[in-house]
């Protein structure tokens, strides 16, 4: 019974099937989390078969089979989903998988890509801070400092903008050597990436959610 | 310098139109998606103020630059050059949604629906690419038998985005209300500017991604 309830919480996410008022008088992700956990399945269980979801959103996404909407509701229906958790990850029952600070750099107000990634990694586990666009290295210095241990993402849309992404790493890693950094954006190559001295790049969004559990594997 | 606000109306955008933007192409959009769009095109089309702008220059391209008479020189590149080979003179433009979209669309984003953002974000592009197109119905009328290229923008095809200050500087500054910023990012966003070249010999070829080198290009057709 809970495999089939997980199952269908993972189908009803991909799909971007909210709530019962949305879903056409079906039961959408926000009725099924609640269902799951008054039933007695364990949280992280709950959680799994939502990442499940967008992982599979974020797939087809990154093979041209599914389109920015797509995501865009699969993510609404992932956070109907997180609210039934947000309890659990206060009293620490669940854990988020660590913290991610995004932003478009300096210069740039581009926020499509952004926004995305910060969907997709928050939709695989981890807290998001997002900092928004035309993001200065102290805004980013700053949310560091109140959150050791993060990875930061860095984006930018321009090829006039790509070169503020250096700026802001070495901004960081003159205050924290260690931190890891990852960028992407359409100018962005490996070959920048690693000219600038980023712990990686990725195309795609569900690119970043690999890239950010390799970097913490 | 030709200028000129067309009525919303008179810009053919569709619904379609919309879809395919937003990558839908042979595929129909979920219901939500349609409705949505449906709804905030009849929303933006009251509120959408569309601007363009044109000025013909005459000159020539040698190598990988496009050299006006009147003393202005654009690096376009080897991939842009050869396709406006032959041109006899050139029409530097800006086409815009406008500012009242700009405020519109800044509006939306600081609330939390992130599909109705998007969603208007495809249409701002398309009113900005349907107002570029008929900017190049004016613009045939006005050169007559001649011919002309497609557009051509900063930024794309190995033509530095930062060549956007000159075309800036040879449209007077503030084109259609549009801003440039120390990056070269139009405000509004929704806006359009570049180059075309015009003659007797020349050709209208699309960009086709098989000119550009840029392979993370997020235009790219896969």
């Amino acid at each position: 019974m809970n495999e089939e309830l997980l199952s269908k919480l993972s189908e009803l996410t991909e799909a971007g099937k909210i709530n019962k008022a949305l879903a056409k008088g079906q039961d959408g992700v926000d009725e099924v989390t609640k269902q799951a956990l008054d039933e007695g399945v364990a949280p992280d269980a709950v959680l799994e078969a939502l990442v499940k979801g967008m992982s599979a959103i974020g797939e087809k996404f990154a093979q041209g089979k599914a389109f920015v909407p797509n995501m865009l509701l699969a993510a609404r229906a992932m956070n109907a989903g997180m609210a039934h958790l947000k309890p659990f990850f206060s009293s620490g029952q669940v854990k988020r998988k660590g913290t991610f600070i995004i932003g478009t750099v300096f210069g740039d107000l581009h926020d499509i890509g952004k926004n995305l990634v910060a969907m997709m990694v928050e939709g695989s586990g981890w807290e998001v801070i997002d900092l928004g666009v035309d993001v200065k290295p102290e805004k980013f210095i700053n949310a560091v400092s109140q959150h050791p241990g993060c990875v930061v993402g860095l984006s930018a849309l321009l090829t006039t903008t790509m070169g503020n992404m250096e700026v802001v790493l070495k901004s960081l890693r003159e205050k924290y050597p260690t931190l890891k950094i990852i960028i992407g954006g359409a100018p962005i190559s490996q070959n920048f990436a690693e000219t600038i001295g980023a712990n990686g790049f990725a195309t795609n969004p569900q690119g970043a959610v690999e890239l950010l559990n390799e970097l913490v594997a | 310098m030709i200028h000129f606000n067309p009525e919303f109306t008179s810009l053919s955008i569709t619904a379609n139109k919309v879809y395919a933007e937003m990558g839908y192409k042979q595929i129909q959009p979920e219901e939500q998606v349609v409705m949505l769009t449906e709804s905030l095109l009849k929303e933006i089309l009251g509120i959408a103020t569309p601007e363009y702008t044109f000025k013909l220059y005459r000159g020539n391209i040698e190598g990988d630059t496009v050299y006006l008479d009147e003393g202005s020189q654009l690096k376009v590149g080897t991939v842009l050059s050869s396709l406006m080979q032959g041109s006899e003179s050139f029409a530097i433009f800006a086409a815009t949604a406008g500012n009242t979209f700009q405020r519109y669309q800044e509006e939306l984003k600081k609330g939390d629906d992130l599909l109705k953002s998007y969603v208007a974000d495809a249409i701002g592009s398309c009113i900005a690419e349907e107002t570029g197109d008929y900017m190049e119905s004016m613009l045939k009328k006005e050169i007559g038998a001649l011919r002309h290229t497609n557009r051509f923008s900063p930024g794309y095809c190995g033509w530095h985005l930062s060549e956007q200050k000159e075309l800036f500087r040879l449209l007077g500054e503030n084109p259609c209300g549009i801003t440039l910023s120390d990056t070269c990012l139009m405000t509004p966003i929704k806006s359009i500017s570049g180059i075309i070249g015009i003659g007797r010999n020349v050709k209208e070829k699309k960009y086709g991604c098989r000119y550009c080198e840029l392979e993370t290009c997020y235009k790219r057709r896969k």
